[in-house]
């Protein structure tokens, strides 16, 4: 475990056992039997909060003290006030930790995932879908961050970084297929299940980790601060970032790239905590640069998002002329495993996108075995990509997830659309990065800042 | 419509007789027979108390059941007129409690527990016998439409053809 904090739990005095957890579970790490409290398996389980999601079984307000209910909620990290029922499974909190470092005032920057516009405004009683990344800047603002700005642009990052890296492979500098590892749940599961493979993974850190080494680097740099002093805040829809911020190798020069992760709901809390109506407050944009992002950042956010955005890119890269339609929609995919080919100067670029964990092994199977003829793969643990992760408001009952998961999607699509830059490389705060700061793709400073070596964890 | 029970809270007087009632039903032994106090005490319905006001509160026997929609398992259905647990494909998920809009479903002992308005005790609903306000009725659509009637007649709501 890396001394890592186990953030995935179920407590077995509100646990009923009725098992729809293990159902869901795409790594079978949760145990027990039918009708009595279950568990994790916590070498297994890769803390993506999919049965946190699922859960149902709250406790009863017949049943429980209420000084029993608020004792888990300090031991589960939230704040005592908070209305919402108490699941069975749960992940750990962070709110009013963070909360307290901010009234303690320090050097704040916080990041925010692209998923979490898309679906923030269902805690204020918003539609699905409703997409609000001007108040969440504002929100983000209102709590006391100095710095508010975006993961998006470190997913545009990551697309320089992660392109690069997969062009100098295809031209023989390492092995394929090359795997992508923004999503850390995939990236714990390779680690433990297949660490034979560990070589196809690419290097790059994740766009939350990225974001947070600049952020220590370039951005303590820009405000005039000692990187040691910022507080580096990242909003996520996912558990498992959690673990991920406290990973070995994700720091430089000893400071940590990110200090603090929250999930959507946690943020959220914070909001409903220090009475800031969400709903209510006007539109902002994120600071600049680092909060400047692409449409191709932000559908980081979904199933094939990484994917269509990085051939956005590449496409360009290769051909040196502009890709004939930016939606590619063959790569948009769903549940499942989806193929697809690319054409670029005569050569054929094969491509998969994997969403949903348990879909990942006939393919790992087959590099092994080495039969896989596929260039570059897109792998998210969660079934609809982020937008659909452990850390997102939870959609309780199960025939409106699907329907809240396609609004989401939707808005994400949306937000791309409606942005006049699709494109990262096109991004010019990371063109401005690149020439102020990091030099080149895959150059020294972005080696020893945006990529790290993943290793096998047991 | 299926039939069901309702208390009137102006009679109520709040002594909770119909949930040890309840209990005891649900158990198929007395709580103060000897050894009863073993039982496991589950009523199907609950005193809610206020100041102001007392009231049991249990199932309506909803005929559009929220609870029976949810269930992932199937396991409540309607049994003549009835919304019923079956024990048996029960999985304990508690869907149903966050579905019922009355709050009349809990899962206790990892089972569905809810009024099922004593269809297996020969004497009828527990509660309704033990009330010593006489508290409860047992509401029937017909008993609905007859006091439809009599309250139109009464003038105390507009009659159907005068509505907008």
């Amino acid at each position: 475990m890396n001394g890592q904090q186990n953030v995935i739990r179920i407590d077995s005095d509100i646990c009923t056992g009725c098992g729809r957890c293990k159902d869901v579970c795409p790594v079978g790490a949760v145990e027990g039997v039918q009708g009595t409290p279950h568990s994790i398996r916590e070498d297994v389980c890769v803390l993506c909060g999919q049965c946190v999601q699922q859960c149902s079984a709250f406790a009863s307000f017949y049943e429980q003290h209420p000084a029993c209910i608020a004792e888990k909620k300090r031991e589960r990290g939230l704040f005592v006030s908070e209305a919402a029922p108490l699941f069975a499974a749960w992940h750990t909190g962070d709110a009013p930790r963070v909360a307290s470092r901010l009234a303690e005032g320090c050097h704040s920057m916080v990041q925010c995932a692209p998923a979490v516009r898309a679906a923030i405004g269902e805690e204020f009683g918003m539609p699905a879908g409703a997409l609000t990344p001007g108040r969440l800047a504002a929100a983000l603002r209102r709590l006391g961050f100095d710095r508010v700005y975006d993961t998006n642009f470190a997913a545009d990052l990551t697309i320089m970084e992660e392109g690069s890296e997969l062009l100098q492979r295809m031209e023989g500098a390492g092995p394929l297929p090359m795997f992508t590892s923004c999503c850390p749940a995939w990236v714990r599961y390779a680690e433990q299940q297949f660490p034979d493979l560990l070589e196809h993974l690419s290097s790059c850190k994740s766009p939350q980790q990225m974001a947070g080494a600049v952020f220590k680097s370039y951005g303590a740099q820009l405000d005039g601060v000692d990187p040691r002093q910022v507080f580096s805040v990242a909003v996520m829809p996912c558990t498992c970032k959690k673990a991920e911020a406290q990973r070995p190798g994700m720091e430089h020069d000893g400071v940590r790239d990110v200090d603090a992760v929250l999930t959507t709901g946690e943020l959220a809390a914070m909001l409903r905590q220090a009475h800031i109506d969400f709903a209510a407050l006007p539109d902002e944009p994120f600071d600049r640069p680092l909060g400047s992002y692409s449409g191709a950042g932000n559908i980081f956010g979904l199933t094939g998002g990484v994917m269509e955005a990085a051939l956005r890119t590449a496409y360009e890269l290769v051909t040196g002329e502009p890709v004939p339609c930016t939606e590619l929609v063959y790569v948009r995919g769903g549940e499942g495993i989806r193929h697809a080919t690319l054409t670029m100067d005569g050569r054929t670029f094969r491509v998969a996108v994997v969403a949903g964990l348990q879909h990942v092994r006939p393919l790992l199977e087959a590099v092994r075995a080495g039969t896989c003829d596929v260039n570059f793969v897109e792998v998210m643990c969660c079934p609809q990509g982020c937008i659909s992760g452990g850390g997102q408001p939870k959609v309780l009952l199960p025939f409106q997830r699907d329907e809240v998961y396609a609004a989401r999607k939707a808005a994400l699509y949306r937000h791309d659309a409606e942005l006049a830059c699709r494109k990262s490389h096109e991004n010019p705060q990371v063109q401005a990065l690149y020439r102020e700061f990091l030099g080149e793709p895959l150059g020294h400073v972005s080696h020893s800042l945006l990529h790290t070596v993943y290793g096998q964890t047991r | 419509m299926n039939a069901f029970i309702v208390a009137d809270p102006h009679r109520c007087i709040g002594c909770a007789a119909c949930e040890v009632a309840c209990a005891a039903a649900a158990a198929g032994q007395s709580v103060f027979a000897p050894g009863g106090q073993s039982a496991v005490f589950s009523p199907r319905l609950h005193l809610v108390a206020e100041a102001a006001v007392t009231a049991p509160v249990q199932c309506r026997q909803c005929a559009d059941a929220p609870c029976a929609a949810i269930c992932p398992r199937g396991a409540i259905r309607m049994a003549e007129g009835v919304v019923t647990v079956d024990s048996g494909l029960c999985i304990g998920c508690k869907m149903c409690m966050v579905a019922c809009p009355v709050g009349a479903i809990e899962v206790r002992g990892g089972r569905a527990s809810k009024c099922q308005l004593c269809t297996d005790r020969p004497e009828g609903p527990a509660c309704m016998q033990v009330c010593p306000a006489e508290a409860f009725t047992l509401v029937r659509a017909q008993t609905l439409r007859a006091e439809l009637v009599r309250r139109r007649a009464a003038g105390l709501c507009p009659a159907a053809d005068a509505r907008p």
